[in-house]
């Protein structure tokens, strides 16, 4: 119960993609909160809505198929889904950025670097070109990049993987936004790039107080740099909570899989821990828990109700009836699945 | 489209799975409004065309020169007659064979000289694909029309020279794509993947690469129908082509052409049918395009 | 002395790019005189960065690519002096997993089609008992009969893979070769199709070589691993030595590179400068020294050879020298 606001709050949202048949829910009931200077991690393999809720938050959901269909997202106390698109335009790029998993697709390959970099100066600020091209040195130096004064020159093409990565996070860094959000900033590079590029947002994070919302798979990147952790399996959240909770003491099974299947936690050349079965389709999720049809611990009520989200004391919950039972023998405070939802938020 | 960046391919891959490819495709043409247009157009310029015999009011070639230049809607003919006194309407329904098939044969022809051209060229590279290419590239920098008069005043004039011609001029452009076409599908790993396995060469062309290649030139073919249409017609408008007095909207075009002042329906009717049928084949073609194309079909 | 299946000699692979019709050609050298063998029944490990060149060595092994120069001995047969219809056959005792098991399998047949393939071409078996073969390859890598009439986009990333290497196995091959074969997977999935894979090489008695990036899968299932950089093989020793005590120092950075497995883990990391360079211009000398942080004078001049050390490992830099 913090007395300050926080800088993001996603409450009970709903995420919908228009078909041609009915409209696919993708994201459902998703609750998090993110204080000023945290950097929270949003873990999910593919499918998960990890990416969508990114997408969400951003106002970058594909039009017009994806729309929000329930919740609301605060940034600051004030509601921004909902938002129209000007509005929300003012907003990126400025209060909000965004980096992508592949950053040669998301820099205009016919545009220099300092063209694209002084794009969003020229939007949000009121710097004449020469102040703009200094600032734009500057960042690029923040960033690592070498010989920022010949670079701005030279197209993205010209540049290295973990090069263009750079310039897509100053360019993300050049208004100074409250909230960076990273889509797989790393997926695309090699593990020593991606040592490099995670200690730079990690910088980023420490210097400039800017909160960070990292979209991944890959545990170990969780590891490395968030503070905090949700895990996502078919559009919700199973998993809140610190990173080390986390992977001292992870409750839902389906985290406790990911963490044993990992090769480092296993004999060499033994049979790895692998958590059975496909990851669920959209269209045709199983009913009561969605990950009933994978986990080992199933029982019959998983397979019919959706479990309830419980909170295991120190800002900890999990959607699993596992808990849930325990939690019966020795009574807390039991409440609706729906009050437990927002009282993680509160 | 856009959410092809959210939905993951499987999903979409599930979705398509639901019903059987043609009916989907025919259930989707019908919500189509330019492609069922287009659809339907090309339907009927068939029937017309198989029962000319039947549908026709007239003899198409019985010249009457009593009953010459009646303009449409007297005497019984719809579309009034021509300077010799002939319906212009059964013309045209005559005229519609000559267009389907020249639209249906050269394609076809054209197409299988194009494809093997370009397999063979895209698949061994080389000097095999250097001198195809060449041919090509020289080919395509005549003029299309001028190239098929040229082969038509050597060969003679007649309905199975243009078709010669036509076949002779038209393979390049499909030699062209499918040649492209394979050197993409040639460096797809499961292509590689046959190569791996110890696939025979022959084998991953004739059961690996060609397959894939469907996709592509029925588009092609769809819109080569209606570029081969109008060649024939042109060459026949400047009296290269059919002759008469058979039935073409090309000739009919070239004959009409000296009274435009005086009777308007010799040159109009034959024009229209020719720009509804070239317009239904193009529409319908444009849509097979975009709902063949793999990428456009990622959200559906 | 254990029975070698392969042996890889000075192999070189270069790709000629054309820079422009009057411009000289420039060579991007791949793979860069890399030699090598691998033993019967073990897995051997090639890991290193994208545009390191190992997948390009593997590729080159099954001759997916011409060899620039060098041989490939497999089971005392030199593979780089086969004509083409030779080693079509040769290919019976090496096969290949891909990595992406949606671009690796065609999408107009049917599994059943992708399964009879490999039998068909050379010639093993009737048709009925070829069937008999797919109905039996398909339950052993965890799908299910019915499976056989479907087409591959009807299968999810992972159970593609599974046809991907049913489709390799059921040669009964010596070798396979198995390109990143799990890092299109997603996390959960991996696990599985890794288990798969110690499973057949137990049932089959199988070699493997086993190219990836991934250092903690590569770790996980390999006897023996080496470690290229730039189209070179700059380490190569047992498994446990290398992660137990990289020599190289770009072994050395690499392996402090990965991701740790709990917050609270502290790793000296090796922050590596700058970027890989172009393997088209590769720095002279060691490849790595640009970027090396115990980088010599000798080093920018002189290329270090794969010298043995006491444990048996390989190293290439001039520190061990």
């Amino acid at each position: 119960m913090s007395t300050k606001q926080p800088l993001l709050e996603i409450r009970n949202l709903d995420v919908s993609f228009r078909t041609q048949n009915d409209p696919l829910r993708i994201v459902h009931g998703l609750s998090l909160t993110l204080e000023q200077g945290e950097t929270i991690g949003i873990v999910g393999e593919s499918g998960s809505g990890k990416s969508v809720t990114s997408l969400a938050v951003m106002g970058l959901l594909p039009q017009p198929t994806g729309f929000i269909s329930n919740g609301e997202i605060l940034l600051d106390g004030r509601k921004i889904s909902g938002l129209k698109e000007k509005e929300m335009r003012k907003l990126r790029g400025n209060e909000i950025s965004m980096i992508f998993q592949e950053p040669m697709t998301s820099l205009n390959p016919v545009f220099t670097i300092g063209d694209q970099l002084s794009e969003p100066l020229k939007q949000h600020t009121k710097l004449s070109k020469k102040e703009r091209k200094a600032r734009i040195i500057e960042i690029l130096k923040t960033v690592g990049i070498p010989r920022p004064e010949q670079i701005i020159h030279e197209y993205p093409h010209q540049l290295s993987g973990g090069m263009r990565q750079r310039i897509m996070i100053s360019l993300a860094m050049l208004a100074e936004p409250k909230l960076l959000i990273a889509d797989e900033p790393t997926t695309a590079l090699d593990v020593t790039i991606q040592a490099q590029i995670l200690d730079l947002i990690r910088r980023i994070n420490k210097k400039k107080n800017t909160s960070v919302m990292l979209i991944t798979h890959d545990l170990g990147v969780v590891a490395e740099i968030c503070d905090k952790v949700a895990v996502m399996y078919a559009g919700e959240i199973v998993e809140y909570t610190d990173v080390r909770t986390l992977f001292d003491k992870p409750l839902h099974p389906y985290t406790q899989g990911l963490i044993a299947s990992m090769p480092n936690m296993n004999e060499r050349k033994g049979e790895l821990h692998s958590i059975p079965g496909n990851v669920p389709r959209p269209t045709e999720l199983p009913t009561g828990c969605h990950f009933s049809t994978r986990c080992t611990f199933a029982m019959d009520r998983c397979h019919k109700e959706a479990p309830p989200t419980i909170s295991s004391g120190n800002n900890h919950t999990v959607s699993c009836w596992l808990h849930a039972i325990e939690q019966k023998e020795e009574p807390l405070e039991m409440e609706e699945e729906n009050n437990v939802r927002h009282a993680i938020t509160s | 489209m856009s959410q092809v960046s959210v939905g993951d391919k499987v999903y979409v891959a599930k979705v398509k799975k639901k019903e059987r490819k043609i009916v989907s495709l025919t259930k989707r043409l019908v919500k189509s409004p330019f492609g069922l247009m287009g659809f339907l157009v090309i339907l009927g310029v068939c029937i017309v065309g198989i029962f000319a015999p039947v549908i026709a009011p007239f003899n198409p070639v019985e010249t009457d020169l009593t009953k010459k230049l009646l303009a449409p809607m007297t005497g019984g003919h719809l579309l009034g007659t021509d300077q010799l006194g002939r319906d212009i309407l059964s013309r045209i329904i005559y005229g519609t064979r000559i267009s389907l098939i020249i639209g249906i044969t050269t394609v076809f022809f054209a197409g299988l000289v194009g494809t093997t051209v370009g397999v063979l060229a895209g698949y061994f590279r080389g000097w095999l694909d250097v001198v195809l290419m060449r041919i090509v590239d020289v080919q395509l920098s005549f003029p299309f029309i001028l190239l098929v008069l040229i082969i038509n005043a050597v060969l003679g004039t007649g309905l199975k020279n243009i078709m010669i011609s036509l076949i002779v001029v038209g393979w390049v452009s499909y030699a062209r794509v499918i040649r492209s076409e394979v050197l993409a599908i040639r460096e797809k790993e499961f292509i590689h993947s046959c190569f791996a396995t110890g696939v025979p060469r022959w084998e991953i062309i004739v059961k690996h690469i060609v397959p894939n290649l469907f996709t592509p030139l029925i588009v092609l073919a769809s819109l080569q129908v209606s570029t081969f249409i109008i060649a024939e017609a042109s060459v026949s408008f400047l009296g290269f082509g059919v002759q008469p007095p058979t039935p073409a909207w090309g000739n009919m075009l070239n004959e009409g052409k000296n009274f435009i002042l005086s009777s308007w329906w010799l040159i109009t009717f034959p024009g229209l049918a020719l720009v509804i049928t070239t317009l239904g084949i193009n529409l319908f073609g444009d849509w097979l395009r975009d709902e063949l194309d793999p990428e456009m079909n990622q959200n559906r | 002395m254990s029975d070698t299946l392969l042996q890889v000699k000075e192999l070189k692979k270069h790709f000629a790019i054309n820079k422009g019709l009057f411009k000289p050609k420039a060579y991007v050298k791949a793979v860069d005189d890399v030699s090598f063998s691998v033993i019967r029944g073990e897995t051997f490990g090639i890991v290193g960065e994208s545009g390191c060149g190992k997948s390009t060595t593997g590729r080159t092994i099954l001759r997916l690519n011409d060899i620039t120069s060098g041989q490939v001995i497999f089971d005392g047969e030199d593979l780089s002096k086969l004509s083409y219809e030779d080693m079509r056959k040769a290919r019976r005792k090496l096969q290949m997993v891909f990595q992406d098991p949606y671009a690796s399998l065609n999408p107009k047949k049917t599994i059943r089609q992708i399964l009879t393939e490999p039998l068909r071409v050379h010639g093993l078996f009737t048709k009925q008992e070829r069937e008999e073969k797919a109905t039996e390859i398909i339950e052993i890598v965890g799908l299910h009969v019915s499976h056989l009439d479907r087409y591959p986009h009807e299968f999810s990333g992972g159970q593609r893979q599974r046809i991907g290497i049913a489709k390799a196995v059921i040669l009964q091959p010596d070798l396979i070769i198995a390109d990143e074969p799990v890092s299109a997977l997603d996390v959960s999935i991996q696990s599985q199709v890794i288990n798969l894979l110690l499973k057949l090489q137990k049932e089959f008695n199988l070699t493997y070589i086993f190219i990836s990036h991934d250092l903690g899968v590569v770790k996980h299932i390999t006897d023996r691993v080496a470690v290229m950089y730039l189209g070179r093989i700059v380490e190569l020793a047992k498994t446990e030595d290398l992660y137990d005590k990289p020599m190289h120092p770009y072994t050395q950075a690499l392996l402090s590179a990965e991701p740790i497995r709990h917050p609270d883990e502290k790793r000296e990391r090796v922050i590596l400068k700058g970027d890989v360079p172009s393997p088209v211009n590769p720095p002279s000398g060691c490849t790595f020294h640009t970027r090396c942080v115990s980088c010599m004078e000798i080093c920018k001049t002189q290329t270090p050879s794969l010298a043995i050390m006491e444990d048996g490992r390989s190293v290439a830099c001039h520190l061990y020298n």
